[in-house]
């Protein structure tokens, strides 16, 4: 099979720990073809850890990681160069000029695009000419971002990129990234903490909640996801099973907060013993996504 | 063809950019004076000795960028970046050390050159390492010396050469194996931000950082005019010199000439007295350096370097930074006359010896603040430091020059050297003082 086929990002039980801490728990995650997939977790939950494992950058401890069916471990460079990459570190090769580091890393990737790159920067105001540790953190970010573009990758992997962009860059990479996507069928993987900005451009939502995906799912069925509250007798709470609730959490004593489908409300209250009610809380996506990944 | 474009974007990174160029071109330069000034008899000898100091800052600099560059490359995962990377550091060893060494053995320098070569290239890739081996090498040279063995048949003697050109192999050829290491390592050193600490804010840091500034809020919060600590400030910098680091710097100076005077070799005296004026005279510089990357990189810095197009017009600003830039400076010129008062008391130093270093230092001095007043001397900010490579070159060939021909007693070079020197520094204050007038101000307008 020609690895231009196969499943762009693929892992498969995967665990990782630090310092005997289990960052990945036997995680899951198939990025499709052409799929932007925004990945949502706490602080610490192993956002960056899995986007590193998938690129082979860290060594996981079990699973099978694969980009293109090949190892994600021994990754041949006709692979890795169809791979743009922006950590959430973007100090690096700071000691050379925005210009030098292009020309340097674009030496490394054939399809690198020098005209493409230099029309991005000067489209996000980068500047190309000054060192990069003198420039400020949002405009090495920027920087980060134009020379992962600028590879003309067939995945790009991002792990919070706009965290110090300005709105004005948000909407512009954003754009950017959409238009790329549509154009090339480029696969994105995006780490961020900015759930409206993945609400605009994610084709897939994914959290990882404890290690594992807790939920990964196409942006439109979020839109069919409400928050309920339950709320009765913690004794009567403590034995009922909620069954076609998505999640359920303990939100404090007599009360249960669950995600259902909205037209499953009906269906979930029947199923509820007497003494419990059902009341759906008002919130948007982030809410929704702050409530799974409590 | 592939291949050949990312060997040379490598080349270019570890030897010639950024202060890379700089060095390269000081060092041609500084072989070319020698060349020029040497008697003929010494020629081959001193560009030996130049080569390999040559070779030694070359592959000293590739080495340290070897490591920079790998480890970020090795985060971004950039294909083939370790096995070019190799061949690139090949192509530094076969130009720095084996073409060095055919053309030392051309020359007549025989064998022993081909061990001071591959010795020099070891030691310089592992400088860190080196200047420990040094010192153990030199307690050690110093046991043998009174023994009366002859140190350096020793060392180029068979036995001695093939250790040394076995140890330079292996430290070479590991130094080969490094990219592929240093990227894996790379990658995964950013274990920390698995950790939900690395995003939480250390009270205890954020204390220690204010507290550096505390002491002058009182003067920021003056409403009276600008002053030079307030301008620092207002840029981050710590203004205050440091003069517990400077008396400190002058005990180890004197402790290390002693040291030496004692150790029966009384002939070190003017090394360690050159050196540690040399030391001094980069502190002077270093402290420039400072100041202007303070202006560069503090947080508000677009702010000032938009403000830096209209500023100028201002006289009293002019002076205000003038006189900002002397802050540190006077310790580190007292410690140095210090220094010499006592070594020229104890007569290890004669009064020539330290004439001609004080003349040295106000010409770098002088140098360093000519640099420094020609980056506010531009007609926009400066985005790129070619026109301070040139004037560092000219600094340095006109405090060599100067030097030199003070030392011979020959006035034309005298002469020329001084004009090297002041010639440069009245045109960057020229240009400082009437850049309105050369450079009017244009308003940018967005569109």
């Amino acid at each position: 099979m020609q690895p231009h086929d196969a499943t762009p990002i693929s892992a498969r039980n995967v665990s990782k720990s630090f310092q005997g801490r289990r960052v990945l728990d036997e995680l899951s995650l198939q990025v499709e073809r052409g799929s932007v997939v925004g990945v949502l977790g706490a602080n610490g939950s192993g956002k960056t850890t899995l986007l590193k494992v998938l690129l082979g950058l860290l060594p996981r401890d079990s699973g099978i990681a694969e980009i293109y069916g090949a190892n994600a471990d021994d990754l041949p460079p006709e692979v890795r160069e169809r791979i743009g990459y922006v950590p959430q570190s973007s100090q690096l090769f700071a000691w050379l000029t925005g210009r030098s580091m292009l020309r340097y890393v674009g030496s490394f990737y054939p399809n690198y695009d020098h005209e493409y790159a230099q029309s991005v920067a000067e489209r996000l105001q980068v500047s190309l000419k000054t060192s990069i540790e003198a420039l400020s953190p949002g405009q090495q970010q920027r920087l980060s971002i134009v020379r992962a573009l600028a590879t003309r990758p067939e995945i790009l992997v991002l792990d919070e990129p706009m965290s110090a962009l300005d709105p004005a860059a948000r909407l512009f990479v954003i754009d950017e990234l959409l238009r790329e996507q549509r154009s090339r069928e480029l696969t994105i993987i995006v780490s961020s903490h900015i759930v409206h900005d993945l609400q605009r451009y994610c084709t897939h939502l994914a959290v990882v909640k404890n290690g594992r995906v807790a939920i990964h799912e196409r942006m439109e069925s979020f839109a069919g996801l409400v928050r309920v509250l339950a709320t009765g007798e913690e004794s009567i709470l403590a034995s009922t099973e909620f069954a076609k609730a998505g999640h359920v959490r303990i939100s404090n004593p007599g009360e249960r907060t669950l995600i259902v489908a909205r037209d499953s409300i009906a269906a979930v209250e029947r199923e509820l013993p007497d003494g419990i009610t059902l009341r759906q809380l008002e919130g948007d996506l982030e809410a929704l996504v702050s409530e799974w990944m409590r | 063809m592939d291949a050949l474009r990312c060997d040379a974007a490598i080349l270019r990174g570890l030897v010639l950019a950024g202060p890379g160029t700089a060095i390269v071109l000081i060092l041609i330069a500084f072989l070319a004076f020698l060349f020029v000034v040497l008697p003929e008899e010494g020629r081959v000898d001193a560009l030996q000795f130049c080569m390999l100091f040559s070779v030694v800052c070359v592959v000293a600099r590739a080495a340290s960028r070897v490591r920079m560059h790998c480890e970020s490359a090795g985060r971004l995962g950039i294909p083939r970046h370790a096995s070019a990377m190799r061949r690139a550091q090949c192509i530094v060893i076969g130009v720095s050390t084996i073409l060095p060494i055919a053309f030392a053995l051309w020359f007549g320098a025989g064998f022993r050159a081909v061990v001071i070569f591959a010795g020099g290239t070891a030691l310089a890739i592992y400088l860190a390492e080196a200047l420990v081996m040094a010192i153990i090498a030199a307690i050690a040279l110093k046991g043998l010396t009174a023994t009366g063995v002859d140190i350096w048949a020793l060392l180029f003697g068979i036995p001695g050469s093939t250790v040394i050109l076995v140890a330079s192999a292996w430290g070479i050829g590991r130094w080969l194996q490094l990219p592929q290491r240093l990227e894996a390592q790379a990658a995964a050193a950013s274990l920390t931000f698995a950790d939900p600490a690395h995003e939480a804010i250390d009270a205890e840091e954020v204390d220690a950082a204010n507290m550096a500034l505390e002491n002058y809020l009182g003067e920021v919060l003056n409403p009276r005019a600008l002053t030079p600590r307030k301008l620092w400030i207002g840029l981050s910098y710590e203004p205050r010199g440091n003069w517990r680091v400077n008396a400190m710097g002058m005990f180890f100076a004197l402790l290390a000439i002693v040291i030496c005077h004692f150790w029966k070799l009384a002939h070190w005296d003017f090394g360690i007295y050159m050196s540690v004026s040399a030391i001094f005279a980069a502190y002077i510089y270093g402290r420039f350096n400072q100041m202007q990357e303070a202006w560069l990189r503090t947080p508000g810095e677009q702010s000032v370097l938009v403000l830096a197009a209209r500023w100028p017009a201002r006289t009293a600003f002019k002076v205000v930074l003038l006189r900002s830039i002397w802050t540190g400076i006077p310790q580190l010129l007292v410690g140095w006359l210090m220094f010499s008062a006592v070594v020229l008391a104890i007569g290890w130093i004669d009064w020539n010896t330290v004439m001609l270093t004080a003349i040295g230092q106000v010409a770098a001095l002088v140098s360093a603040l000519g640099i420094f007043v020609s980056y506010f001397a531009y007609s926009r900010v400066p985005r790129t430091n070619l026109l301070q490579m040139a004037y560092l070159l000219t600094a340095l060939a006109g405090i060599a020059t100067l030097l030199t021909s003070l030392a011979h007693g020959f006035v034309p070079g005298t002469v020329v050297g001084a004009s090297l020197l002041l010639a440069p520094a009245a045109v960057a204050f020229l240009a400082f003082f009437l850049r309105p007038v050369l450079f009017p101000v244009q308003i940018a307008v967005r569109k």
